[in-house]
């Protein structure tokens, strides 16, 4: 990313490369992206750099266990340090490319870029580590007596991984590198390709902070085109890799499930929806309504609604008659209001509009007695109001800061739309979330959060009912068994009997 | 072809009355071709603006859905072609109703949401004994002057258009002056009925534009039932075809596992049955019909090219050729929308029907007649439809000259009864009439090549258009999912 970075031309060439392992590749370079993309960027031919990427034999991870975790930490953090934007061009220049890939406005993704600091801190990356792994198990063997008299040690190794990320925010590509970093990895970064250059300016951050380091050694960033079978199908091998983080839609996870096979697992964060769920107490008072449209709009706006956890179908207990649906449309005016007086580094009108969507929505305008459209002229987000107790038809497009206020008389009502794709359920007020999380959870909802939060996800949990860190890992297990304590089989021993002693 | 009489300029160009045009524009040129596709630009333009105004006028009012468009605008009069931008409809128009209202059989509210749309009066129809879609659009045909057809169901929802019976009426009249005719070689007039068998390799009835024809068709090309002859005499479901169109969508976003068909559909799988059952014996009746009694006539046939690549490759390997009479008339969509074709698809089709040569067209149930094909592949622009080359992005309109790509709108001016207004999914590339294409006629024109903007769409959604290509393919599907409870 050397050169060629100009500003504004609608298609602009980027001059990419590769990190290898602590090296930065810029040969063999090809063109990718296009008007799809945004932009046109040069990366190193996928099939010469083919033979570099896999590590080899895992013998090679054996430099990561000469470190302590607060080795690990302590580098996490001198790597947060480096990751200011205001004094770091490699994230400058990712951000600027950035611009014109991602589908998020510059104001977001440079209030994303300025919280890298954050992610990468020690005391957040233990926190992270601690609560999705547990830093005992990364840190070395944890033994436990068993009730047959047997200790087992259990221990998290790191993994040889191929993370196929999203690139619908620049933290997806951050939080890879941490997680690899935490469980000892070494990770291959297939960057996408409406987020070319996040991962790279980080791998290439790490480069300058120390070339020669373990953890930077333990990361390669490249592209290629998702579907490019040759090539997936060279490197997609259980003897170059044991895992595959594949984030994205149906069709891309769908795909890669075809190299899954036995050595070669797959941690799949596929695709996720995400609803909100309003009770009646929204419309205790006039504050009780501005305070959930603010929330709601949160949920709904930030990050522009481009993240899975953002609300699109809102499930208000409003009623579904007359009076009803009167109040919902004054929440959703109050809603729409907030959305548009939200911060610019929080959400801004969308970049670019869906036409599909734009067209339903000029179609919904037309039917009165089935929706109220409140805004949404100006591509600018919108509310619409169901005057049926059910989502829009089109609820599966909603984006673009458009959501849809859904009446209901009853909670039984929302069971329905809850289901294996159904992420965060933001809820107001909080009893309703104890009232609703057990039952909610079992139709498939995975997480469950206060209303105004659902863009605002905790990094140091589970992601989609998985946890994805752990398995990011090889549990390993070591017993020690004594005959004198556990009965052994050559004395043809009971199975699964408690030891006397 | 005397292309030098009828060049653009050279035309006599009377005045053309613009009622007679917007009543029936082929009756108003004497069936000729020749003389509806020599008219001056000017003239065109002229009649254009007076055919739009008027109709605009006329629809005001009388549309509810179009009046809250225009009341949103702002707009109450057309003073130019550009002013009637803001008010076309696109495909959500026509699927704008709550999808629930189909699976809950709420036919009174879908029947009060088309009476938005039309300005047949629906205030007298009762369709609240209807229980599936079939009996809906039966009774809609029974009792009122419509006679509405459907889309195959993008993304698992059906579009309904509210044509006239007499729209349908006079569309086959242009229909058959656009591929009965030939430019410049103007004989006597056609006499309607033509009383030239159709052969139509799919079902005879159905409520997709290319099914609900036949009627048309029937009475109007073939003269009588006994000379239409359909591969499957019966109807072809449009509860089936949305089942099969929501399967669809649910495999395309990974959902399939929980897709149930409606217990009424379920209830008429005897029906269904002996529909899937019956087809191979109607199959070989009609292949025996086509072989035996029709050899060597002179037919008419509609159909879609792959169809029609997909019957001549068979039939070619079991050594049948020269089916037809080299005059017969074959037309079918040449869009090329999301079928894959061999480039000389046509030599094998020539080859095998007989006929010398296959028409192409391009069009879609929202227009009265396709666009034909001229002999230079160009697809000519009637002139009842005004064009507008728009910006994909944006919608705004590219300019009127030369030649430009962009999205295709247009408004048709054809019908009396629904808005003809409407902005396509379709990227083309046109010819305005300023550069006229020599074959000789002045028509602006598209280029062959035409794409679905939504498949090039930046993000790929996943969403599959079932286009009318594979309409077949996902019926049967849904037979056999319907049928089998599998598939």
């Amino acid at each position: 990313m050397s050169a060629a970075l100009t500003q504004a031309p609608p298609v602009t060439a980027f001059r990419a490369g590769c990190v290898i392992r602590g090296q930065w590749i810029e040969d063999d370079l090809l063109q990718f992206g296009g008007r799809g993309v945004g932009i046109t960027f040069l990366s190193p031919d996928p099939q010469r750099i083919l033979p570099r990427l896999p590590l080899g034999g895992a013998q090679g991870m054996a430099d990561l266990y000469a470190l302590s975790f607060d080795d690990i930490l302590d580098y996490i953090e001198r790597l947060g340090a480096r990751l200011r934007l205001a004094d770091n061009v490699h994230l400058q220049q990712a951000l600027e490319a950035s611009c014109l890939t991602s589908s998020l406005t510059r104001p977001l993704l440079q209030r994303t870029y300025e919280s890298l600091p954050h992610l990468f801190n020690a005391r957040f990356a233990r926190e992270m580590a601690d609560n999705t792994v547990g830093i005992p198990y990364l840190e070395g063997w944890v033994p436990k007596t068993l009730l047959d008299g047997r200790t087992v040690s259990i221990r998290a190794f790191g993994a040889r991984a191929l993370h196929i990320i999203a690139g619908n925010s620049p933290f997806i590509a951050a939080l890879s590198v941490l997680r690899n970093a935490v469980t000892r990895g070494d990770a291959i970064i297939k960057s996408p390709s409406n987020d070319p250059f996040t991962a790279l300016a980080i791998a290439r951050t790490m480069i300058e902070l120390d070339a020669r380091h373990p953890l930077t050694r333990h990361l390669s960033v490249a592209y290629w085109k998702g579907g490019d079978e040759a090539f997936e199908s060279r490197l997609y091998q259980p003897r170059n890799i044991e895992k595959i983080v594949a984030w994205g839609g149906f069709a891309s996870v769908k795909h890669v499930t075809r190299y899954i096979q036995p050595g070669l697992e797959l941690i799949s964060l596929d695709p996720k929806r995400s609803v909100s769920i309003v009770g009646a107490e929204a419309f205790d008072s006039e504050a009780s309504m501005r305070d959930v449209g603010r929330r709601l709009a949160t949920d709904i706006g930030a990050i522009n609604q481009e993240g899975c956890v953002n609300a699109r179908v809102i499930y208000v207990l409003s009623g579904s008659d007359e009076a009803g649906l009167s109040r919902l449309d004054r929440l959703a005016h109050y809603t729409y209001e907030a959305m548009m007086a939200l911060p610019p580094t929080v959400s801004t009108a969308p970049k670019e509009m869906d036409e599909q969507l734009r067209s339903l929505l000029n179609a919904a305008r037309l039917n009165a007695e089935w929706y109220h459209v409140v805004g949404g002229l100006r591509d600018e987000g919108a509310i619409v109001v169901s005057r049926l107790p059910e989502p829009v038809d089109f609820a599966a497009r909603l984006g673009k800061r458009v959501a849809n206020l859904v009446p209901i008389d009853g909670v039984d009502e929302v069971y329905a739309a809850v289901d294996a794709y159904t992420q965060t359920v933001g809820v107001y007020p909080e009893s309703l979330k104890i009232q609703l999380r057990d039952r909610l959870a079992l139709y498939g909802a995975q997480r469950f959060t206060s209303l105004g939060y659902a863009a605002h996800a905790a990094v140091a949990a589970p992601q989609d009912a998985i946890e994805s860190t752990r398995e990011l890992c090889k549990w390993v297990v070591c017993e020690d068994c004594d005959p004198a304590v556990t009965p052994p089989l050559w004395e043809d021993a009971e199975l699964f009997k408690a030891s006397a002693a | 072809m005397e292309a030098a009489a009828v060049r653009p300029g050279r035309a006599p160009s009377p005045a053309i009355d613009v009622d007679r045009f917007l009543a029936d524009p082929s009756e108003c040129f004497g069936q000729s071709l020749t003389r509806l596709m020599s008219m001056t630009p000017e003239t065109v333009a002229a009649l254009q603006l007076a055919g739009l105004k008027r109709r605009f006028a006329g629809f005001r009012t009388a549309l509810p859905m179009l009046q809250r468009l225009a009341d949103s605008q702002g707009i109450d009069a057309i003073e130019q072609l550009d002013d009637v931008l803001p008010l076309l409809f696109d495909h959500s128009t026509y699927k704008s109703y709550p999808a629930s209202l189909l699976e809950k059989q709420r036919f009174t509210a879908l029947t009060a949401w088309l009476g938005k749309l039309t300005a047949v009066d629906l205030s007298g129809v009762d369709a609240s004994q209807c229980q599936s879609i079939d009996q809906w659009l039966q009774l809609l045909r029974t009792e009122t002057p419509l006679s509405i057809c459907h889309t195959s169901g993008t993304t698992g929802t059906l579009s309904f258009l509210p044509w006239s019976k007499r729209e349908w009426r006079v569309m086959t009249g242009q229909f058959t002056m656009l591929f009965f005719r030939r430019f410049g070689e103007d004989g006597p007039s056609l006499r309607l009925p033509l009383n030239v068998p159709c052969v139509y390799p799919f079902f005879r009835h159905g409520g997709m534009a290319h099914t609900l024809v036949n009627d048309h068709f029937a009475e109007f090309v073939a003269g009588g039932e006994e000379r239409f002859h359909a591969a499957y005499p019966g109807w072809l479901s449009s509860d089936l075809l949305l089942l099969a169109a929501r399967r669809r969508a649910a495999a395309a976003r990974g959902e399939l596992d929980s897709f149930k068909a409606s217990p009424e559909l379920e209830a008429r799988r005897e029906e269904f049955e002996a529909q899937q059952r019956d087809m191979p014996r109607h199959i070989a009746a009609f292949s025996d019909m086509v072989l035996s009694k029709l050899a060597g006539q002179r037919i008419f046939m509609t159909a879609t090219s792959n169809l029609l690549y997909g019957m001549a490759e068979r039939g070619l390997k079991d050594g049948a050729r020269k089916l037809f009479h080299p005059s017969s008339v074959i037309v079918t969509g040449g869009g090329g929308k999301g079928m894959v074709l061999p480039d000389d698809w046509q030599t094998p089709v020539k080859e095998f029907f007989g006929a010398d040569r296959i028409n192409l067209g391009y069009g879609m149930s929202e227009m009265c007649a396709p666009f034909a094909s001229c002999e230079l592949g160009h697809y000519h622009v009637n002139p009842w439809i005004i064009p507008y080359m728009l910006d994909p992005d944006t919608n705004t309109p590219l300019p009127r000259s030369g030649t430009v790509s962009g999205r295709f709108a247009f408004y048709d001016l054809m019908p009396d009864t629904r808005w003809g207004g409407f902005i396509t999914g379709d990227e083309v590339t046109m010819t305005w009439e300023d550069q006229p294409c020599a074959c000789g006629r002045s028509a602006p024109y598209l280029h062959s090549g035409i794409t679905r903007l939504s498949q090039k769409a930046k993000h790929a959604d996943g969403e599959e258009k079932l286009s009318c290509g594979s309409t077949a393919g996902a019926y049967e599907e849904a037979l056999d999912f319907l049928n089998d409870g599998t598939a």
